[in-house]
Order: C-alpha cells, then sequence, then structure tokens
C-alpha cells in the first residue's frame, strides 16, 4: 500500500486495498456541494423574508387593499399614524401592559426559582410549571375567560371566600388589561423559572457563604450578592421584553378583542385590523415599521444602559 | 419554601383542572349562581356536541397534516444547511450563515402583509402549501442544528470519505442518524409551534374546512359572542385541542424543557 499526496487535490486518501478511488476534495466540489445544501432554506428565505421585506417598504408608501387599488401616497400612510387615536391608544396600553407584565414576570419568576433551587422533586415541578408554556394561547385565553367570569367563575369565587368583591375583569375598562396581564405572567411561568433558576445555579456558591460567614441576612445576601449576580439573566429577560411586548397578539385577540373600549388594544392587534379587517395594506405596512423602528431604538438604548447596570463575572 | 412550590404548583395546575371540570358540565351548571364546583352531571355528550359545532374533525386532520409536514420539512431543509455550514468550506459560508441569522432580526409583523400578498398571489389562499411553505424558514433551527454538527468530530465523516461515500451519502447516512437528539429537539419545537399557531392560519385559511385547531376554536368563541357561548362543549374542544402537545410533553419533556431554552438563548 502507498501514500500518495497529491498537491493539486485539497485532500487525498491512502490507496485501501481494493478500494483505491480517491475522494478529492476540490473547491468546486465543496462549493457546488456547499451552495447545493443551502440552497433549500436560501430560495425560502429569499421569497418569503428578504423580498417581503422590501415589498413592506414599498407597500407603507402605497395607498393599497388586496381588491386592486394602488396609489403612490407618498408619506401619507406615516402621517396619518401620528393623527390615528387608536395608535396612540395602542401603544400606551402597551406600555401599561409591559408595566405589568415584566414586574410581576420578574418577580414570579424570580420567587418560583429561588423556591425550586433547594429542593427534591425539582423535576416534577420544572415539568408541571411548564405545562402553561406548551398550551395553546388560544386554549389558555379561553379557559381564563371562564375563570374570570364575574358572578360564578374561578377567581371571583375564591376571592369572595376571603372577602373581596372581584370586578368583572374582562369587561370593566380599568381591570381587563391587568387580567390578561395575569394570564400572559401565567403562561410565561415555567420557561422564565428555568432561566432565572439557571442563573441562580450559576452564582458560585462561595460567594453566598462568604456574605453569610460576614453575618449577612436572608434578606442581604439576596440583595447584594443574589441579585448583581442575577442581572444578565435578567438583561436577557428584559431585552425579550422590549422586543416582544409590541406584538403580543394571540391571547388578547380570542379574550378581549382589544377590550372594552379599547383598553386592550395592542400595536399588533390594531395592525391587524387595519390590514385585514379594513383592508388597508399600505397604512398597516406603514405601522409595521414604525413598530420595527421602535423596537430596534429600544434595544439599541436599553443594549448601551447595560454598561451600567448589567454585572458581568469574569 | 415548599410553600411557594406548591402553592405555584397550585396556580399552575388549577386552570387546567377548571378546564377539565368544565368540560363535563351543563348549561345550567354554568348558569349557577354561586358557582358549581363539581359537575352535577359528567355529560360526556359535550364532547360530541363539539363536533355540531364545528367541522372538528377535519380541523384536527388539518392541524396535525399541516404540522407533520412542516416539522418535516423544516427538519430536512436546516440540517442540510446546518451541516453545510457546518462543515462544508464553500464560497461566502460564514457572511450568508450571518445574514441569515440576522434574519431573526426582523419582527414578524413587518413581512406578515407582502407574505399575504405573496401566498394571495401564488394562489395559494385556503391550501395546505399556502401555510406550510412560508413557515419552513427557521433560523433558529438551522443555527441550533449547525451548533450541534459542530461539536460532532470530523473523523465519521473522514472514515465515511476513505469508504468511498458520496457528500450524500455521508449527509444521509452518517449526519443525520447522528443527530436523532438535536432533531427531535428542534422537532418539537416546530410541531409544537405549528400546532399552537393562531396568526399565520387565521391569515390564509378563511374556509371552515381548512382551518386549524386554534383557529377554530378562536372562530368558536368570538362569532358566537362570549354572553351566548356554550362553556362546556367549548371546554371539551378545548381539551382535545391541547391533548396532543401534552402527551408528547409527557413522555419527552426533557427534549421540551431544553428545546424551549435553547432557542431562547439567541
Amino acid at each position: 500500500m502507498t501514500v500518495s499526496d497529491s498537491p493539486q487535490e485539497s485532500r487525498s486518501f491512502r490507496r485501501l486495498g481494493s478500494r483505491t478511488r480517491k475522494i478529492s476534495r476540490t473547491a468546486l466540489g465543496n462549493n457546488i456541494a456547499g451552495w447545493l445544501f443551502i440552497s433549500p432554506v436560501v430560495a425560502l428565505v429569499l421569497i418569503f423574508t428578504v423580498y417581503p421585506l422590501y415589498r413592506s417598504i414599498i407597500l407603507s408608501f402605497r395607498e393599497w387593499n388586496p381588491l386592486g387599488m394602488d396609489d403612490y401616497v407618498g408619506l401619507a400612510n406615516y402621517a396619518a399614524i401620528l393623527k390615528d387615536h387608536l395608535f396612540l391608544t395602542a401603544y400606551k396600553n402597551a406600555l401599561a401592559y409591559a408595566l405589568y407584565t415584566v414586574v410581576a414576570g420578574l418577580i414570579w419568576g424570580v420567587a418560583t426559582a429561588l423556591a425550586l433551587q433547594n429542593i427534591k422533586y425539582r423535576g416534577f415541578f420544572r415539568a408541571l410549571y411548564y405545562l402553561p408554556t406548551i398550551t395553546s394561547s388560544v386554549a389558555v385565553a379561553l379557559f381564563w375567560s371562564l375563570i374570570y367570569q364575574p358572578d360564578n367563575g374561578l377567581l371571583n369565587t375564591v376571592l369572595r371566600y376571603v372577602g373581596i368583591e372581584g370586578p368583572n375583569w374582562l369587561v370593566q375598562t380599568n381591570t381587563a388589561m391587568i387580567a390578561v396581564s395575569i394570564v400572559v405572567v401565567w403562561v410565561g411561568t415555567g420557561y422564565w423559572m428555568v432561566i432565572f433558576l439557571a442563573g441562580l445555579l450559576d452564582i458560585p456558591a462561595e460567594y453566598i457563604d462568604a456574605a453569610k460567614v460576614d453575618g449577612a441576612s436572608g434578606w442581604q445576601v439576596f440583595r447584594f450578592v443574589t441579585l448583581p449576580q442575577l442581572t444578565p439573566t435578567i438583561f436577557y429577560y428584559l431585552t425579550n421584553a422590549i422586543i416582544t411586548v409590541w406584538g403580543a397578539f394571540d391571547i388578547i385577540y380570542v379574550m378581549t378583542s382589544g377590550g372594552p373600549a379599547s383598553s386592550t388594544l395592542m400595536p399588533a392587534l390594531h395592525l391587524y385590523r387595519m390590514a385585514w379587517g379594513e383592508l388597508r395594506m399600505g397604512y398597516a405596512s406603514a405601522l409595521a415599521w414604525v413598530m420595527a423602528l421602535l423596537i430596534f431604538v429600544l434595544t439599541a438604548l436599553f443594549f448601551r444602559s447595560s454598561n451600567w447596570w448589567v454585572h458581568y463575572e469574569r | 419554601m415548599y410553600v411557594l412550590v406548591i402553592g405555584g404548583a397550585i396556580i399552575t395546575a388549577l386552570p387546567f383542572l377548571w378546564m377539565i371540570l368544565g368540560s363535563f358540565k351543563s348549561h345550567s351548571d354554568f348558569a349557577h349562581i354561586p358557582m358549581v364546583w363539581l359537575p352535577t352531571q359528567w355529560l360526556f355528550s359535550n364532547y360530541g356536541e363539539v363536533f355540531n359545532l364545528m367541522p372538528f374533525g377535519r380541523m384536527y386532520l388539518n392541524s396535525v397534516f399541516i404540522a407533520v409536514c412542516a416539522t418535516s420539512g423544516i427538519l430536512i431543509t436546516s440540517s442540510m444547511a446546518a451541516y453545510s455550514f457546518a462543515r462544508i468550506k464553500f464560497w461566502g459560508r460564514d457572511v450568508i450563515f450571518l445574514l441569515y441569522l440576522g434574519t431573526i432580526m426582523i419582527p414578524g409583523w413587518v413581512t406578515l402583509i407582502p407574505m399575504f400578498v405573496v401566498i394571495k398571489n401564488l394562489g395559494w389562499l385556503n391550501t395546505y402549501q399556502g401555510l406550510i411553505v412560508p413557515s419552513l424558514t427557521s433560523p433558529m433551527s438551522t443555527f441550533l442544528l449547525r451548533q450541534f454538527y459542530l461539536s460532532i468530530p470530523k473523523d465519521f465523516e473522514d472514515a465515511a470519505h476513505i469508504d468511498g461515500a458520496s457528500r450524500l451519502r455521508v449527509f444521509s447516512q452518517i449526519m443525520i442518524p447522528l443527530a436523532k437528539p438535536a432533531l427531535l429537539t428542534v422537532g418539537l419545537m416546530t410541531f409544537m409551534a405549528n400546532w399552537n399557531s393562531l396568526l399565520w392560519p387565521l391569515i390564509i385559511m378563511t374556509k371552515p374546512e381548512m382551518q386549524t385547531i386554534p383557529l377554530g376554536l378562536s372562530r368558536l368563541a368570538l362569532t358566537q359572542g362570549w354572553v351566548r357561548v356554550e362553556w362546556g362543549p367549548l371546554m371539551a374542544a378545548n381539551l382535545m385541542a391541547i391533548l396532543p402537545i401534552a402527551i408528547i410533553y409527557a413522555f419527552l419533556q426533557n427534549y421540551f424543557i431544553r428545546g424551549i431554552a435553547l432557542s431562547g438563548i439567541k
């Protein structure tokens, strides 16, 4: 048997007895194979992501509907946004939604993670806590609507046992957004618990032990050791919130449809209504770009701010 | 600490239990004030009633077919691309990969309307392919699978090359079987996302017989109006909608949890 090295080929192989085929890996062969293998996903992304992205910009400068209307209107759509009361309402609601869900979700996620840190059967509880996350949001919206029934719903009945007269959650304008937010936090239970749990387990035990040795109370340990160590995880949590809050659709669509007197109207729902309700797709495209721009700017600012408060371990 | 954990478990599980109990209650149970905890009669007929209220069987078929097709499609195309990005040296590889990954940054709402127009122009509204084909783009799946392939030692491929296998054979007979755990994780994520998907079917499918389960359920609730809604059959439909994912989840929890956590770490 001989070993041959052929400089013209990028790889060559020993001849092994009767199997003497040399597999050549030429640059051209690699290129063809490589491109061939990625061709399906590239084609798909070109047709269904890149081209629509380009079309969407064009659309935002036109008045367009599927029934044939197609007129160039310049910046008229964007100007109309500024005068759109529903647009302002939607974003105002989105801020309320963000406030409720982020704060409640953070507390709930960290609390459950802390609780689960040191107990037995962690796997069982983790699996249980994940159920809401994997459940269809339509299903979630439906059984929570049942729970929120004013006179004979589960929530108000339980509240009555402790003497509280619960409101008509989904029908009163002052409670509808809160009701929706509770559901959203509930859905995220398992997901965020796992994320925060991972963050907690990453904290070196020596830090906590050192603090205890120095006489720190449970709360002090949390405030000065655990919390700073959790800031990267919290950063990820908040970034995710900034990006996804505006696109919240499913639960609101089913539970309240923008709800009593637009008190739960959100940007995504508003966009959907403009596009498929009123068939103003040019205007809706402009709305979509405004949303995208907002996400971009907020994310960039937030990343900048992270230098001041996120504590990375070296 | 256990108090919090048990409390959390109750809060998490109670809505589900409530849904199951509700699926057996009668209309009068739901109208009764104060609230009825257990059904006065266990109405299994609610489950049959679901099929009168909407073409539920057909919707189930639609959901299954679409989810299975979309998942297989994504697995095949993503694993091919992932292997190529991971192991084949071709011109422009890294730039294209970064660009492809970059498309994740684009909020879905921006491309939604033009995508709808594309589908409409192709005549694919109210068709299975209209729903399946656009959902085949999944940079996240490709990313995850590429990570996986990067971690496989090159020896496997080298041995195959020496034995005279073509690229395609190497891929199909070695790379794919090796990637089974990763493929399973990605497959589960994709199946679940497709099964639960509401927005895209909402836009594409207007005919009831083409609709998927989440869509059908939402129609049932929204068109009846909340005052007149039949909670019993609605909860029964709910349970049947959740069941497939719940069952798969019961057996493959770890894959689910790992998959969801992985796809979150962008």
